[in-house]
């Protein structure tokens, strides 16, 4: 069917901020969706609050609102912009939910706005529970049985009825508390009879267990004529039990005959059909081990994070079909843009394998629980190619950036056989490599098998592995075994270590026995049909690929995985780069290993190398293409921390050189640099062993800043008040300390902070923006709300930070973009924290509200062109009227036992932004675009700190004004009511107290929570208990005065305010 | 061990051997199907061919009871990127390369399959065999350039005798090329009282059971080779038929239809094919290395056509029909056996009009 010609106008709604489970794939997806439309014709509105993503580039719709994705703002933009039709499954769950909010409160109705893609009925069909369990009834597709009961007899009859094993959830318990597995009816006599006691309803679920169950997921795709197709299958390599998002997951499917693919297929399209979706759809599936018995777990009626892996894995764009099946094309009449020569409705076919490794912040929450389950942990994913599973495999650990690029952890080297066991047992995110170590300690595979239930032949590859790994140490130099290992993935850098000498001498002799992989093309078919698509990945085969054109070339390296401190940002900045190389008529390079970016779009660049950013993998794709240089200031730390290496092996970095780069992040350089510019920077030094850092804090005196050198998004960073933390600090947090990687011991200055973000062409220094961040000094820049114009600002502080960066800006011979983190005491003194060579975290936020194409100006600036002919002069820009906000989102509800606490290690996931004609306003908008509840009355509870005990009277009789109850503990509680306010003390969390303050927030009898940390940290235990209660039940906690001043600037604006006339004064 | 795969065009690709070390020369085909290999190797309308197989990882799931098409696997040669050694699946009895031993097919693992597969692509099937001996590979390579591929393979894979599968339904005669287990599935699954014929029996064999209709099977080779069931098809014109595969390409030739060597054949487990009756997109299993011509006459009706390259996948002609893929699926997509439920409603239909 020919596409629609009745709508012109499409409001397509983004996903928002980056939360754990919800990240970049969403851009990608509303990226390639938008251009596709527009492809077609159409005029695309599309509303997002996330502005770090490409797809709110004023380029990728006609109308871009970067404004808050509810009903209020939604509604607002359909009221002005009047749109035919809203297309919502391509921004996650967000998209999904807006779009039925929308509806439910009859706005779609009202504007005569039609639903493309999947229709509500199916979204709730695929959602709502009861109506799932009815449609699969319907059309005969199993799921595990289950019901509810009220009491340990109905609990154990059904069981007898089902079947042991069983799963006991109770109700409306969080995060699952008081559930669990029963073999057998003493176990689930126990179980239930405690979960029905904790269930505050008295009711558990008891449901068949299919832990142990392979899970397999199909991508399929349907469009309005009933074809449907499946695009891709994938195994998690865990087994049921294990979120599919934090499982290694593999494609196409390894273990399962030709029959359960096609029956698990047939299911697949039978409920894509039976939902009558059009787009694309994910269907999860368990199926028994030892039987063709299957059960459909669940159904995702729009494009996911797994459509993002199955789009990069077979080259088939699932989005960009999908948005031209939602305006009425079908697969038949697509042409399928990978191959040009075939139509969109073909089935791929693959002829490597894929591996997709999950990426965990626990490196920065070391305290968090690591056990891997039912809730989703982790913040971002790499993904590999290769032609076995071994090379696959190999490829993601080292594309991972998690200091190994081997299965093997160093810190399991010194475990026994019991602690691998155990962390084997739990699940635990590291247990691949306690697998591995296990093995190599003399565990069988059928003891792991029976252990964890992965699949014998994963276990087989891993045993394979290790195999070679043995085969290598017993025989150096082999040049038989040098190519096995080559082909079963080993990377140089494992080989030199196995042979006890030099990754480049490795290399050399690998080299000299004509040991270099080739190139294959990624291109949906399997060499079927001749392709088009500039989709490439390395393997030890014999036939290349790839080969090189006779046009100027460059190679962006991109940034990897997704993790805290390192995010969609760097991706955006990477992107832009590229379209700014391609537009100068260079040949533009990617080499990237991210599944859920908008880089890894193989439409983006000349070229995409799907490979490991490594010096190996990295230098393969660089010895065949001959770039005139590599540019590494887009990929943060990842590209960067390649630099050294490949000048090593002369290769040219374009931009600012190899010795700017190291002069900023060498510590004595830099300050010696700082000194020479005449640019004031805080005290400090730095130590490698204890007792100096000791000396250090001592001369320069109490609070100190300390964190190790080269470090990401304030890894490891903390605040030291006293002597003894320090020595802690230096015993517990920093886990290597050479002369190589020194720590840092700074003075902590009190004081606003503010961040730039520059570019450099040697000759002039643009600045587009000075950002001034709400939260004092201390919290990290990333996790503070950030604000421009900045505000309270006077004009010479702003002259102070112009003529510093201009400064540094010439002095460092920054080419490209550069950052500077500034804090200005209260004397109006600035100082100059840090400096970055690179694009940083707030470039897109920065290009978005300025209207300067940072990263675009500063590719022109890598690449030659001079900032004074381009039209700019040096200095600031001018400032915009209009207030921006950036706000940080966090994903706490998602990773128990991490503190929520707000300090100099960033923790947030994502950030949104918000605009308007006032910081209030704008303020408003950032904070509900963030996902925080901004109520206008209510209640506040209060416990802070001591020292912070002045400060929090001034911000409780903020609340206290327009017309909030204050809530304290009883020495915050004490506190205020000496100072005149009328507050409820609450009990102590160890009172089992119905009005305990745990509790207190549990039942939502308060609105903010507002909690700051004692320096003396012995009594941080019940604070955290507060901050985790608040995150898990959803209640806003500030841990920082600065934010809930804010807040209640809002409120303040938003409200009015009662004051008795008995208080005026005067 | 080392083991040589040689082409017609003088290319050498060196690998590991795996299964039998007894070679006969074969053709060279492709096949881009991600699972379904132990189907495919005992598919019989593989005699006579090597395959290479587009996936690189062949043997994961081993090779169980229950999978097979046929008893006695007729390739020549299998051709991969890497044999796995240890089959996991709760059905796995033995490992592939033990399979493919103790039933002489002969294979190579460890060469770059992408490299033949682009190879095939841009120049067509050729010839090839496998060499144990790099001495040899000289002599190897000037035999293939002169051998003749064999004719008449449909011959050597028919059942040498007829027999039944006896069941209440329908009466059919199921004219065997090299059929497929899986045809036979569909057939009972239906209640069809089968008789399974050699592929040279002659009309006076075939009537003498009086069949209401005639099922030509799937096989190898050339059909022009089938002389005696095109003369068998053209005397049977008031029958009705249903042609797979093979069976489909003597069924055009029958009907005076044109049928023509693919440059590098269909042979894959989910290829797109449009059903002219409903427009829509099917996805099915074929392995077929010859195409009917696109002119087909005035009375014959296309049914099913190829959705990448246009190609004739399905005609009809009175209450005959033919698909050149594999409707039973096995390996990969069933989606088309209603064509077994049309074909019986067919008979039935006929079946009141004679009564």
């Amino acid at each position: 069917m020919p596409k629609r010609t009745d709508i012109k106008k499409i409001l397509v709604i983004g996903s928002g901020p980056i939360v754990i489970g919800q990240a970049a794939e969403f851009d990608y997806a509303g990226t390639q969706a938008c251009t596709s439309l527009r492809e077609e014709g159409y005029e695309v509105v599309l509303i997002n609050s996330n502005p770090a993503t490409i797809m709110t580039d004023t380029v990728i719709a006609d109308q871009v609102y970067i404004e808050p994705l509810t009903l209020e703002f939604a509604s607002r933009i359909i009221s002005k912009e009047r749109p035919d039709a809203i297309l919502g499954s391509l921004g996650g769950q967000t998209g999904l939910n807006l779009v039925v909010e929308l509806s439910e409160a009859g706005v779609l109705n009202q504007y005569n706005v039609e639903i493309l893609g999947t229709e509500l009925d199916a979204i709730e069909k695929a959602e709502d529970r009861e109506k799932f369990r009815n449609l699969m009834l319907e059309i005969g597709e199993p799921i595990p049985d289950s019901t509810i009961v009220h009491t340990v007899e109905e609990a154990v009859d059904y069981a007898n009825q089902i079947g042991y094993p069983v799963v006991v959830r109770p109700a409306f318990t969080l995060g699952g508390t008081g559930g669990g597995f029963a073999d057998d009816e003493t176990e689930l006599r126990d179980i239930a009879a405690n979960g029905l006691k904790l269930s505050p309803v008295h009711q558990c679920l008891i449901e068949k267990s299919i832990a142990g169950y392979k899970e397999i997921e199909y991508e399929v795709m349907r469009d309005s004529n009933d074809n449907a197709i499946v695009v891709c299958n994938m195994e998690n390599v865990d087994p049921v039990g294990i979120h599919t998002g934090d499982s290694i997951v593999v494609a196409p499917t390894q273990t399962l005959t030709d029959r359960e693919v096609g029956m698990l297929r047939n299911a697949s399209l039978k409920i894509i059909r039976a939902l009558k979706i059009c787009g694309g759809c994910n269907v999860q599936l368990a199926l028994d081990p030892e039987s063709f018995n299957y059960y459909v777990i669940e159904v995702n009626p729009r494009v996911s994070r797994s459509s993002a892996l199955a789009s990069k894995a077979t080259g088939y764009p699932i989005a960009k079909i999908a948005a031209k099946i939602a305006v009425g094309l079908t697969l038949d009449e697509i042409i399928n843009p990978v191959t040009k020569s075939s139509y969109a409705c073909t089935e791929p076919a693959i002829d490597y394998i894929v591996c997709k490794f999950p990426r965990f912040p626990f490196d920065k929450f070391p305290h968090a629980d690591r056990h891997l389950g039912t809730q989703m942990k982790a913040t971002g994913e790499v993904m590999s190619i290769g032609r076995n599973f071994e090379e696959a495999l190999l490829k993601a650990v080292r594309s991972l950036e998690m200091k190994t690029d081997h299965l093997e952890y160093k810190e399991l080297k010194n475990c026994t056989m019991n602690e691998l066991i155990e962390k084997i047992k739990v699940n635990d995110d590291e247990r691949m490599m306690a697998i591995a170590e296990a093995m190599r300690k003399g565990a069988d595979i059928e003891s792991l098998f029976a252990l964890t239930k992965i699949d014998r032949f994963f276990l087989h590859k891993i045993a394979h592995i290790l195999s070679i790994e043995t085969a290598l140490k017993e025989n150096v130099m082999d040049k038989e075994l040098l190519r096995n290992a080559k082909r079963n993935g080993f990377a140089d850098s494992t080989i030199a270590r196995i042979w006890n000498c030099d990754e480049l001498k490795v290399a050399a002799f690998r080299k000299q026995q004509g040991l270099i992989p080739v190139f294959k093309m990624v291109d949906t078919c399997a060499g079927e049909f001749v392709s088009a698509t500039p989709y490439y990945y390395a393997t030890y085969e014999q036939e290349n690929e790839s080969f090189r054109s006779d046009r100027e070339k460059v190679v962006v390296l991109g940034s990897g995985p997704i993790r805290i401190g390192q995010g969609v940002e760097f991706d955006y900045a990477t992107v832009h780069c590229v379209q700014t190389l391609r537009e100068m008529g260079y040949e533009a390079i990617v080499i990237n290993n991210n599944p859920e970016t908008v880089s890894t779009d193989f439409s983006i660049s000349d070229k995409l190398y799907f490979e490991p950013l490594t010096v190996e993998d990295v230098m393969n794709v660089l010895d065949l293409e001959q770039p005139l240089g590599v540019i590494v200031q887009f990929g943060g730390q990842t590209a960067i921390n390649l630099a050294d290496k490949l000048v090593e092996r002369g290769i040219r970095i374009l931009g600012t050189s190899l010795e700017d780069i190291d002069r900023a992040e060498d510590r004595h350089e830099f300050e010696a640099m700082l000194q020479q510019l005449k640019v004031r920077q805080p005290r400090g030094e730095t130590a490698t062993e204890v007792e100096a850092a000791v000396q250090i804090a001592e001369r320069i005196g109490y609070p100190v800043l300390v964190r190790p050198s080269y470090v990401l998004g304030g890894r490891a960073m903390e605040i030291v008040h006293v002597e003894r933390d320090l020595r802690e600090y230096m015993a517990t947090a920093v886990k290597e300390i050479s002369h190589d990687a020194p720590i840092l011991v700074d003075k902590y200055i009190i004081g606003k902070e503010c961040e730039i973000d520059a570019i450099c062409d040697g000759e002039t220094v643009v600045i587009p923006g000075i950002m001034e961040h709400i939260e004092r000094a201390g919290i990290h820049s990333g996790d503070s709300i950030a604000v421009y114009p900045a505000p309270t600002l006077s004009q010479k502080v702003k002259d102070q930070i112009v003529d510093y960066t201009i400064r540094i800006g010439h002095g460092f011979n920054f080419i490209g973009l550069f950052n500077i983190q500034f804090i200005v005491d209260q004397d109006e003194t600035v100082y100059v924290l840090e400096v970055n060579p690179r694009s940083s975290r707030s470039v897109p936020f920065l290009s978005k509200i300025t209207n300067i194409a940072m990263a675009h100006l500063a590719t022109q600036a890598v690449m030659g062109c001079k900032l004074k002919d381009l039209g700019f002069t040096e200095g600031i820009c001018k400032e915009s009227k209009r207030t921006y906000v950036k706000a940080p989102v966090f994903s706490f509800a998602k990773l128990r036992s991490v503190d929520t606490t707000l300090g100099p290690e960033m923790k947030s996931t994502g950030e949104a932004l918000g605009s308007d004609a006032t910081l209030e306003k704008a303020l408003y908008k950032a904070l509900i675009a963030s996902g925080i509840k901004v109520s206008l009355n209510g209640n506040v509870l209060m416990t802070v700190a001591d020292e912070d005990k002045e400060e929090g009277l001034a911000l409780a009789r903020r609340f206290n004004e327009f017309g909030f109850g204050i809530f304290a503990t009883e020495g915050t509680g004490n506190y205020l009511r000496e100072h005149g306010l009328y507050v409820h003390t609450v009990a102590k969390i160890s009172d089992e107290d119905e009005n305990n303050v745990l509790n207190v927030i549990r039942q939502g009898k308060v609105s903010y929570v507002v909690n700051t940390m004692s320096i003396k940290r012995s009594v941080a235990q019940d604070g955290f208990l507060i901050r985790r209660v608040s995150a898990e039940n959803n209640i806003p906690c500030f841990t920082s005065l600065d934010t809930a001043n804010a807040i209640a600037s809002i409120i303040e604006a938003r409200s009015f305010a009662t004051i008795s006339m008995n208080d005026l004064e005067g | 061990m080392k083991r040589y795969l040689v082409l017609e065009d003088g290319c050498v690709f060196e690998g590991t051997a795996i299964g039998s070390d007894e070679f006969k020369t074969g053709e060279l085909i492709f096949t881009n199907a991600m699972s379904g290999y132990q189907e495919m190797l005992t598919d019989s309308a593989y005699c006579g061919q090597i395959i290479v197989c587009t996936f690189p990882m062949i043997g994961n799931v081993g090779i169980n009871r229950d999978d097979f098409e046929s008893m006695i696997p007729m390739l020549y040669g299998l051709v991969l990127s890497e044999c796995c050694d240890e089959g996991s699946n709760f059905r796995c009895d033995q490992s592939l390369n033990e399979f493919m031993k103790q039933k002489k097919i002969p294979g190579i693992a460890g060469v770059d399959t992408r490299a033949i597969v682009r190879k095939i692509r841009d120049e067509g099937v050729m010839k090839a065999g496998f060499c144990d001996d790099e001495k040899q590979l000289e002599a190897m390579k000037a035999e293939l350039k002169q051998s003749t591929l064999e004719k008449r393979l449909s011959a050597r894979v028919t059942t040498p005798r007829p027999f039944p599968i006896p069941n209440r339904g329908h009466k059919l005669v199921l004219v065997d090329f090299g059929c497929k287990y899986g045809v036979i599935r569909e057939l009972s699954e239906r209640d069809c009282d089968v008789l399974v014929v050699p592929c040279t029996s002659s009309i006076d064999e075939i009537m003498a059971f009086r069949p209401e209709g005639i099922v030509l099977s799937s096989g190898p080779g050339d059909p022009a080779d089938c002389t005696e069931a095109i003369e068998m098809i053209k005397a049977c014109q008031n029958t009705a038929m249903l042609g797979i595969g093979l069976g489909a390409e003597v069924m055009a030739l029958a009907a005076g239809i044109k049928v023509s060597k693919m440059k590098s054949g269909h042979h894959g487990s989910s290829i797109p094919v449009r059903n002219h009756q409903n427009n829509r997109i099917e996805f099915t299993s074929q392995n077929h290395g010859y195409e009917i011509d696109k002119e087909l006459p005035a009375d014959c009706e296309l049914l099913y056509s190829a959705l990448n390259d246009g190609s004739v996948e399905g005609f009809k002609r009175n209450h005959q029909m033919g698909v050149c893929f594999n409707p039973e699926g096995a390996p990969g997509n069933s989606e088309c056996s209603y064509l077994f439920d049309e074909f019986l409603d067919l008979l039935k239909e006929r079946g009141i009009k004679n009564a």
